[in-house]
């Protein structure tokens, strides 16, 4: 029997699982019952090695031979601040907190995965190991540490020659796949301004300085620096997010919040963002004020590796046809599995799970996805790292 | 003996042709004493049968079976209004013109290539057709607006033709290093023309007319937002002024101002998404009492180095000088009327180095110099090239 074949065999069991997981929401960091659930099924598959608390709530499982080489698997576990109004029986029961990324999935299929890979080595044909690696806190980037670094940091990571892991897509047709070679995520760095002058009565501003005034050319420079400063060869976004000062109509205030992101694939040009950002900010310098910068190093641009890619693209192609493939389109999102990548060589691929009836967006009330997607996406994990360690 | 050995065997030709056109440089569609030499050169070699005046001042070359398929190779002619100041011994003889960016050296590598390939065709091996394509005005437009590309395919020189190759020369790459990418290599290049019109009016009393230099600080500012703001990040875009003219005397305001700016871009979506944002951007005028006219020039459409000819090319490449000597990544936003052709002919653009070894001789400049060394092996390239297609030696990409 095929590995998608066994893999539909398990559809209702990560259906379960994902539906559980679906239920009982928790954000990063706080993944309680989610882990006890992945330990505990990990358990009942039996002949894995299990850690908990690694990286604070995440959960490693580790599978093989001891000797060979070493492949490792990523889900992540956590959820949104979101109130779900998907009006799903399984929907979920923690108001406010909603799996509206489709990590619930994300979990569910690797504990498949698990599962496939636990017959494989019973059969003895696999030299090396697998590591299934659940991740907490994917979506806490760009304010704080995300659960990638803390688990590398707790050795999540440590022996691995490769790392692949998936995404559902809600916009993707179900049974097509997205899986470009090179960059995929972008380095996803955060900046927070403020511009500051002395402020003053609105009736005189000739008494003191205006950071509102200020801030309108520190915004224009902010806006020109993608379409001025940066190679056109080479994807950059700032981007203005937050805008904030004043609280009465005839006080000019003394301070300007301006916070935004930054989006990049080239190391060089990640650096040049900075920099051109802290001299957009030292304009209020020039125009009489001051300004405060915290920048915020957040993820680091995702980088698909050409073998492992290959190696997925085959697998994918035989269970879905080459066609189905899309090996173009990449966008500027981050994603905290660039950590891993860096460390180990691998490669994400984007599952289409789009339920079809109307767009449901990530990271939106009514997100959802088809669930017929995910004994797709168990088989060509699995398939992936049984080709890899098979002798 | 390989291509490469006998293209080596005509450097000396290929330079002394290279030096009788750079010390007399032709403008755009000005390029008779060029096309001259390029027509009793074919001539000399044989066997070519030879049109001229095809695209005003352009030169058509076929050589061939008669049957099978048809393989074009592109060089193009024309000088640039640049005063010579690069201190070689056959510089220019006509003040103002030069040859800076090494089209001489583009034609006399052709001619070579010509010869190369006549002895190819004379063993009997090849059965196909071989088109040298001698092209005036890569650097300038006539009085409808068109370059030498579009013009010669409007007289037909590359009816029935296949595939298109062609190569430029890199002042800036070492010589045995070049430049093959597929995809986009070079982008999509329009132009626009604006005036923006208030009353305008005295200085001192700004407030009784309309003033189309306030108007132009929004203006400025929507049109620099148009990259970083509006076009997805995944597609090279530029929107560059690159002039803004109004005003005669300080303390009038004038009732017009004129801008001109240039567009580039790979994808066609996006190429028609700058040329409305362009607009609006202008239009905001009309917001602030003022008014507008707006007139844009489509120029060059994006180059685009076919996969499968580009892979071909490649395969010789490398084992001229090895794969580790191939950039595969060059590309930017300059533009190339080559890309008319390739429109209609899948084909590839080789950059050939041949920088001097100081490395400061920028094309378009007055210092522009290359190393001749590089022209054999561009002689070689192209002409083995053309002669494995012929022969059905490559086999898919």
């Amino acid at each position: 029997m095929s590995m998608m074949e066994r893999a539909q065999g398990l559809a209702d069991e990560m259906s379960r699982l994902r539906r559980e997981i679906h239920q009982h929401p928790e954000l990063g960091f706080q993944e309680v019952k989610t882990a006890a659930l992945v330990a505990d099924t990990l358990r009942e598959i039996g002949g894995i090695s299990i850690r908990t608390q690694v990286g604070k709530t995440g959960v490693v499982g580790d599978l093989g031979t001891g000797d060979g080489p070493t492949i490792g698997i990523r889900a992540d576990m956590d959820a949104l601040p979101i109130l779900e109004a998907t009006g799903l029986a399984y929907g979920s029961q923690t108001a406010g907190t909603m799996h509206a990324c489709g990590h619930d999935a994300h979990t569910a299929i690797l504990l498949g995965v698990a599962h496939l890979l636990k017959q494989e080595f019973a059969s003895g044909k696999l030299k090396g190991n697998v590591r299934f690696l659940f991740q907490p806190a994917e979506e806490v980037g760009g304010d704080g540490v995300s659960g990638a670094p803390e688990m590398i940091k707790d050795g999540a990571m440590q022996g691995i020659d490769h790392v692949i892991a998936l995404h559902v897509a809600s916009d993707l047709p179900l049974g097509q796949i997205m899986l470009p070679r090179g960059p995929i995520t972008a380095a996803s760095d955060g900046f927070k301004g403020w511009v500051r002058a002395a402020g003053g009565h609105g009736a005189y501003p000739h008494g003191g300085g205006d950071p509102v005034a200020m801030t309108a050319s520190v915004i224009q420079a902010l806006n020109a620096i993608v379409s001025r400063k940066i190679n056109p060869m080479k994807p950059a976004v700032c981007s203005i997010g937050m805008l904030q000062g004043g609280a009465a109509f005839n006080v000019i205030p003394h301070e300007i919040l301006i916070g935004g992101t930054l989006r990049s694939f080239d190391p060089e040009v990640r650096d040049q963002l900075f920099e051109e950002v802290e001299r957009a900010f030292a304009l209020a310098t020039a125009l009489g004020g001051s300004y405060e910068l915290e920048l915020k190093r957040g993820y680091p641009a995702g980088i698909n590796d050409a073998t492992v890619t290959q190696w997925m693209d085959d697998v994918a192609s035989e269970f879905l046809g080459a066609d189905v493939i899309d090996r173009h389109t990449v966008g500027m999102g981050g994603e905290d599995f660039a950590y891993m990548q860096q460390i180990a060589p691998g490669s994400m691929m984007m599952l289409g799970a789009a339920v079809g009836d109307m767009s449901r967006p990530h990271h939106t009330p009514v997100f959802d996805i088809d669930e017929r997607s995910m004994p797709i996406g168990a088989a060509i994990l699995a398939e992936t790292v049984r080709r890899y360690l098979t002798k | 003996m390989s291509m490469l050995e006998r293209a080596k065997q005509l450097s000396g030709e290929m330079s002394r042709l290279r030096r009788e056109i750079h010390q007399h440089p032709e403008l755009a569609f000005e390029e008779v004493r060029t096309s001259a030499l390029v027509a009793e050169t074919l001539r000399e070699i044989g066997g070519i049968d030879v049109r001229t005046n095809v695209g005003i001042t352009g030169v058509v070359g076929s050589i061939g079976t008669g049957d099978g398929p048809t393989i074009g190779i592109r060089a193009d002619m024309d000088a640039l209004p640049i005063i010579e100041d690069s201190g070689v011994d056959f510089s220019s003889t006509t003040a103002g013109k030069m040859h800076a960016c090494g089209h001489d050296s583009h034609t006399a590598i052709l001619l070579g290539v010509a010869h190369l390939l006549k002895q190819e065709f004379a063993k009997g091996n090849l059965r196909g057709n071989v088109r040298f394509i001698f092209q005036p005005a890569e650097e300038a437009t006539n009085g409808r607006h068109q370059s030498g590309a579009p013009m010669m395919m409007d007289d037909g020189a590359l009816d029935g033709v296949d595939h298109m190759i062609a190569l430029h020369v890199d002042s800036m790459t070492p010589v045995g290093q070049v430049g093959l990418k597929k995809g986009h290599i070079t982008a999509a290049v329009d132009s626009f023309k604006a005036w923006v019109r208030g009353t305008g009016g005295h200085g001192a009393a700004p407030h009784q007319g309309t003033d189309p230099l306030w108007m132009l600080i929004p203006i400025m500012s929507s049109l620099h937002s148009i990259v970083s703001r509006k076009v997805n990040p995944m597609h090279p875009a530029v929107v560059s002024l690159g002039v803004v003219r109004g005003g005669t005397v300080s303390n009038v305001i004038p009732a017009e101002v004129y801008l001109e700016g240039t567009l580039r871009s790979y994808d066609p979506d996006v190429r028609e998404q700058l040329i409305r944002e362009v607009e609006a951007s202008i239009a905001l005028s009309r917001h602030f009492g003022g008014d507008y006219t707006i007139e844009f020039e489509r120029g060059y459409p994006p180059g685009y180095n076919d996969p499968t000819v580009t892979g071909w090319m490649e395969q010789v490449v490398t084992e001229y000088i090895g794969g580790d000597n191939i950039d595969r990544t060059k590309a930017g936003m300059g533009a190339e009327d080559f890309a008319y052709m390739q429109q209609k002919a899948p084909g590839t653009m080789l950059m050939l180095g041949a920088a001097v070894g100081d490395m400061k001789r920028a094309h378009h400049t007055p210092v522009f110099a290359i190393d001749e060394t590089a022209m054999p092996l561009g002689a070689a390239i192209l002409a083995e090239t053309a002669r494995r297609f012929l022969a059905g030696e490559f086999k898919g990409e």
